[in-house]
């Protein structure tokens, strides 16, 4: 034989008898079994063999691992890496997850049920299947029905196949071969497929564009390009005083902030004590702020000596200086909050945590450059 | 598959072969090369230590330090005593120092020619001084007047305290300041002058000690002196004083720490005043503003007074 056999095809008229010829060939194992009819016949899926499809079980697995994977998800982002309290709920509020976990439930089921089909369970791609190019086909289209033995192995006997579904019925039979044409993709054929990709992209975003641009957008069809609203800091013919954005009702506080007790400094010095223990940690905390917001003008050692000297005009505080060192904590604190000469406040870049580690780390340079004499041993 | 589709090798599938062989062997040379040549020996370096590690070395040979902060420690010393007939009358030497200095430290707020119009003077309630005229001078402009004023600072205003400054450099701002207003100063108090006279005759001035941020770290974590956290009334306590601190006090530790803070505080209003001004920070609740005074006052003899029980033997 010049090639080998892929399948042995038997032709039938009736629907009847193929099943009957299914039922007779299936315990002989001779190939596997397949039919190929014009039209659903009672039946021969189980005469030929066909067992129940996987599908459903993976879709069932795949969905629930989707609803556990969703479930996780959402309890790690909202009570775990990014804890915020929604409405009083608790942080780990099941119910309201459960949109999503459908959702995510919906997504993988459907993936799966596509793709496995496709690729898992129907072995695709398979480029061009010989039944195509056999000679029953036409009747195969119209009013045929073919029994197939496909050749599972290497010891196939496609003379004892072809005497079965003769002695079975059949009213002919025909050796379908393995195709010849089946050969590896060539570096030709890869370069036209992805010239062709790129030009259907170029042709359909060209198309778009030119769509979007001379198509007349004209109610009801305006795509949401018109859209009455005004934006942040936007002005408004609407109010009295021209803004768009509405001013905070005057005494509002936000909430968990309190409006500092004190008007200056001086004040707070003689109110405020550091709440925080001084540890390992809180100094690193302080290091960090003092290098991302103070040091620039203070120095890296608090001597007030700016890291952009000339292009900022002011002389910052010496933190090492014996007046500035004589403040208590307090003091330092309200200037962070308040400001004091050329420097801004701070109370919108830093919490109060924040705050008071930055003035525990300016006691530590305050240290390092006023050591002890037993701190050099 | 079958044998049949094989066409034999021919000239333009060597060359072809040959060419995808060629660049695969250049592909991977210059792989090597590039780690060879860059990679490793980048990664070698990297390993290298770049600085010293701290050591006790005096500071002059940490000059070029790369992180100022951690400088080695350096043992304070003490300048000597200057002469005063150096500082105490103007010289050329004295005012081109002044100037510099004037420079770096007061020409931000005071302006280049000393008319209190610098860059950052704008920012400052009251303006700076203006050196040119003889209006207003808080403390007079006179030697020892600008020289304490130099050293302390000015109460209330944006002049900090320069006492960083040696007292011999002060005296230099001071000749310089001076002579940036062409009016006439008027007599010097004999007496003033001789008291600063004697002063640079008989003390120094003292560079402190320095020691790496990371020692200061060390040594300040160290000498925190722990405070116990409050022990707040268990929840079966249902009196009217039990259910007040709970309901005070929502972080005990941190709580513990003010009222350690304010306990030698004799005016019990102006430490709740301080409680309540620091809450919720401190440990207090911000709800501890609408408390009235007799409810402060059960609060503070509450904590205070325990404190003070406790202090007993």
């Amino acid at each position: 034989m010049s090639s080998a056999t892929f399948a042995v095809l038997g032709l039938f008229s009736d629907a009847h008898k193929i099943v009957d010829a299914a039922n007779q060939i299936r315990p002989r194992k001779l190939g596997r079994l397949e039919a190929y009819t014009p039209y659903p016949v009672h039946g021969l899926h189980r005469a030929i063999g066909l067992a129940p499809s996987r599908l459903g079980r993976l879709v069932m697995l795949m969905g629930v691992i989707g609803a556990g994977l969703a479930l996780l998800f959402e309890w790690w982002v909202s009570a775990v890496d990014y804890p915020l309290v929604t409405s009083g709920k608790a942080l780990f509020s099941w119910q309201a997850f459960v949109p999503v976990m459908f959702e995510v439930t919906v997504l993988f089921a459907t993936f799966t049920a596509g793709l496995a089909m496709l690729f898992a369970l129907n072995k695709l791609p398979f480029f061009g299947h010989p039944v195509l190019h056999s000679k029953a086909i036409k009747g195969i289209t119209r009013d045929k029905l073919a029994l197939s033995i496909e050749a599972t192995s290497e010891a196939f006997d496609a003379e004892a196949a072809r005497q079965a579904l003769l002695d079975n019925g059949a009213e002919s039979v025909e050796i379908v071969p393995v195709p010849a044409w089946d050969r590896p993709l060539s570096l030709v054929g890869l370069l036209r497929t992805i010239a062709a990709i790129v030009a259907a992209c170029l042709v359909a975003g060209v198309g778009l564009f030119a769509a979007e641009k001379l198509i007349p957008i004209l109610p009801p069809m305006i795509h949401m390009h018109e859209q009455p609203k005004l934006n942040a800091f936007q002005g408004s013919a609407f109010f009295a005083d021209g803004r768009g954005m509405r001013p905070a009702v005057a005494g509002t506080v936000a909430r968990g902030h309190l409006p500092p007790a004190f008007a200056t400094p001086e004040e707070a010095a003689a109110l405020l004590s550091n709440p925080l223990p001084l540890t390992q940690s809180i100094a690193e905390r302080g290091h960090k702020v003092f290098g991302d917001h103070c040091a620039i003008c203070h120095g890296l050692v608090g001597d007030g000596v700016p890291l952009l000297s000339r292009a900022y005009g002011g002389k910052p505080g010496n933190f090492l200086s014996n007046e500035i060192r004589a403040r208590p904590d307090g003091h330092y604190f309200g200037v962070l909050m308040l400001g004091k000469n050329a420097m801004p406040s701070y109370a919108a870049d830093l919490d109060e945590n924040d705050r008071w580690a930055a003035v525990h780390y300016i006691r530590i340079l305050q240290r390092a450059q006023n050591a002890k004499d037993e701190d050099l041993r | 598959m079958t044998d049949e589709g094989k066409t034999p090798p021919t000239w333009g599938s060597e060359a072809k072969g040959l060419a995808n062989r060629f660049a695969l062997g250049s592909g991977v040379a210059v792989t090597f090369l590039l780690f060879g040549l860059i990679v490793v020996p980048a990664l070698l370096r990297e390993r290298r230590p770049l600085a010293r590690p701290p050591s006790d070395q005096p500071a002059a040979a940490s000059v070029g330090w790369l992180d100022q902060a951690e400088a080695p420690a350096s043992k304070g010393r003490d300048l000597p005593p200057v002469d005063p007939a150096t500082v105490m009358t103007a010289s050329p030497q004295l005012l081109a120092r002044g100037e510099m200095l004037f420079k770096q430290n007061c020409s931000s707020c005071h302006g280049n020619s000393g008319q209190g119009n610098g860059p950052a003077a704008g920012t400052l309630n009251p303006r700076p001084r203006n050196f040119a005229q003889p209006a207003d001078w808080k403390r007079g402009f006179h030697v020892t007047d600008i020289f304490t004023t130099i050293s302390t600072g000015i109460k209330g205003t944006g002049m900090a305290a320069f006492d960083f400054i040696r007292p011999a450099d002060r005296m230099a701002l001071v000749h310089y300041v001076r002579s940036l207003g062409g009016f006439d100063h008027g007599a010097e108090d004999a007496k003033a002058l001789e008291a600063l006279a004697n002063q640079f005759r008989s003390t120094g001035f003292h560079i402190p000690n320095r020691i790496p941020v990371s020692l200061a770290i060390t040594k300040l974590v160290q000498e925190q002196t722990t405070v116990p956290a409050l022990q707040l009334p268990p929840p079966g306590d249902k009196s009217a004083a039990a259910e007040l601190l709970r309901f005070a006090i929502v972080d005990p530790s941190r709580a513990a720490r003010t009222v350690a803070a304010t306990a030698n505080h004799d005016d019990r209003t102006a430490v709740a005043r301080a409680w309540a001004a620091g809450a919720p920070d401190n440990g207090f609740t911000p709800a501890v503003a609408g408390l009235d005074a007799a409810e402060w006052s059960e609060i503070v003899r509450a904590l205070v007074g325990t404190k003070e029980e406790a202090r007993q033997p």
